[in-house]
């Protein structure tokens, strides 16, 4: 990724460079150009708007501290997501979370957006579903929600996921795969007025 | 894995490969098979529009905004540890420097004051004395005997 200054392109390397040379201030570009994806990212993970924010900070903490341990080649986005995903897993595992987007639920939050414009009554039946979706995913099994969150919310490629995570590709597949079965399946059984599974 | 010669697949085949079609993560000659399969299969059409319609769902869940200090918070965070590294470097070399002093102020001290050094400088100290009350001695030996003898002194003699 790269950032533009008096018409000179800075990229993730540029600015880490800078940062191991002792101007720590340029630590504040790296934190601005990926503070929403990380947020979300742990927000998907974890369902709680508070934590999330306080384990995204300590994720950047982290990542300033191993920044010497980094080698530059152009892979900082693995590099920070897998930061991201031991401190989200450590979390998960040390709060035994199993229902983890009910509190998001509870206050209304994890809305699904539709593109395009609708109409009302489609507003409220995307809001319904939007609402099942995110307890669809409280109920995978924490592996296939990262897998589906990496793949889909960040559209992250196959061989990407596995530098992250350092699963193979068969077990990405499956999990993704599986994923999105189990999801589709809750889903559908939510509109057809079932319970939860 | 499928009948790669036909360039037919089963729906059962292509329900393996659905997931990594629609991820795009399928080699061209394989995903062509796929594309080429649903386009006369709407029972695995169908099943490819609802992982399409569960990954918009996902995708479609609404972000949140980092809170408004976000940044400056984890600034300061960063700020304290490098000030606490920087006074951990200084109390590293008090510490090597306070060694020094300590190696050389007291294991090799140019003034000793105990041990085997002690007793070597009260030795030698003994010794000078020691010469010194000799020679007092000798020498007011010799005057006493001069004297006694009634005469001048030896060393004159000598």
């Amino acid at each position: 990724m790269t950032i533009k200054k008096n018409g000179v392109e800075f990229s993730d390397d540029d600015v880490i460079r800078s940062v191991k040379n002792g101007n720590t201030t340029n630590f504040e570009v790296l934190i601005n150009r990926y503070k929403n994806r990380i947020v979300n990212f742990v927000y998907r993970m974890i369902g709680d708007y508070d934590e999330s924010q306080n384990i995204s900070q300590e994720v950047f903490f982290q990542i300033y501290r191993k920044i010497g341990k980094y080698k530059e080649n152009n892979t900082f986005q693995s590099f920070i997501y897998t930061i991201a995903k031991n401190i989200t897993l450590n979390y998960l595992k040390k709060m035994n979370r199993i229902t983890f987007f009910s509190r998001l639920s509870e206050k209304g939050e994890g809305e699904y957006i539709p593109a395009g414009e609708v109409t009302p009554a489609e507003k409220m039946q995307n809001e319904e579903r939007g609402k099942i979706v995110t307890k669809g995913l409280e109920n995978l099994i924490i592996n296939q929600r990262l897998a589906l969150i990496l793949k889909i919310y960040l559209r992250f490629s196959y061989k990407k996921i596995a530098e992250i995570t350092g699963w193979s590709q068969p077990k990405i597949e499956t999990l993704i795969s599986r994923g999105k079965v189990n999801l589709k399946n809750y889903v559908h059984l939510q509109e057809k007025g079932g319970k939860d599974v | 894995m499928f009948n790669k010669g036909e360039n037919k697949m089963k729906c059962s085949e292509v329900n393996l490969l659905l997931s990594r079609y629609q991820d795009n993560e399928l080699e061209e000659h394989s995903g062509n098979m796929v594309k080429g399969h649903l386009l006369t299969c709407e029972s695995c059409r169908k099943k490819l529009d609802e992982y399409n319609r569960i990954s918009r769902d996902v995708a479609g869940i609404r972000d949140v905004d980092p809170k408004e200090n976000f940044t400056i918070e984890v600034m300061s965070l960063v700020k304290e540890h490098k000030e606490k590294k920087f006074a951990g470097k200084f109390a590293y070399i008090y510490s090597f420097v306070f060694a020094l002093f300590f190696i050389f102020g007291v294991l090799i001290d140019p003034y000793p004051s105990g041990g085997s050094s002690e007793k070597a400088g009260k030795a030698e100290l003994s010794s000078v004395l020691l010469d010194g009350q000799k020679f007092t001695s000798d020498y007011n030996h010799s005057s006493v005997i001069i004297e006694l003898a009634g005469g001048k002194d030896e060393k004159g003699i000598y």
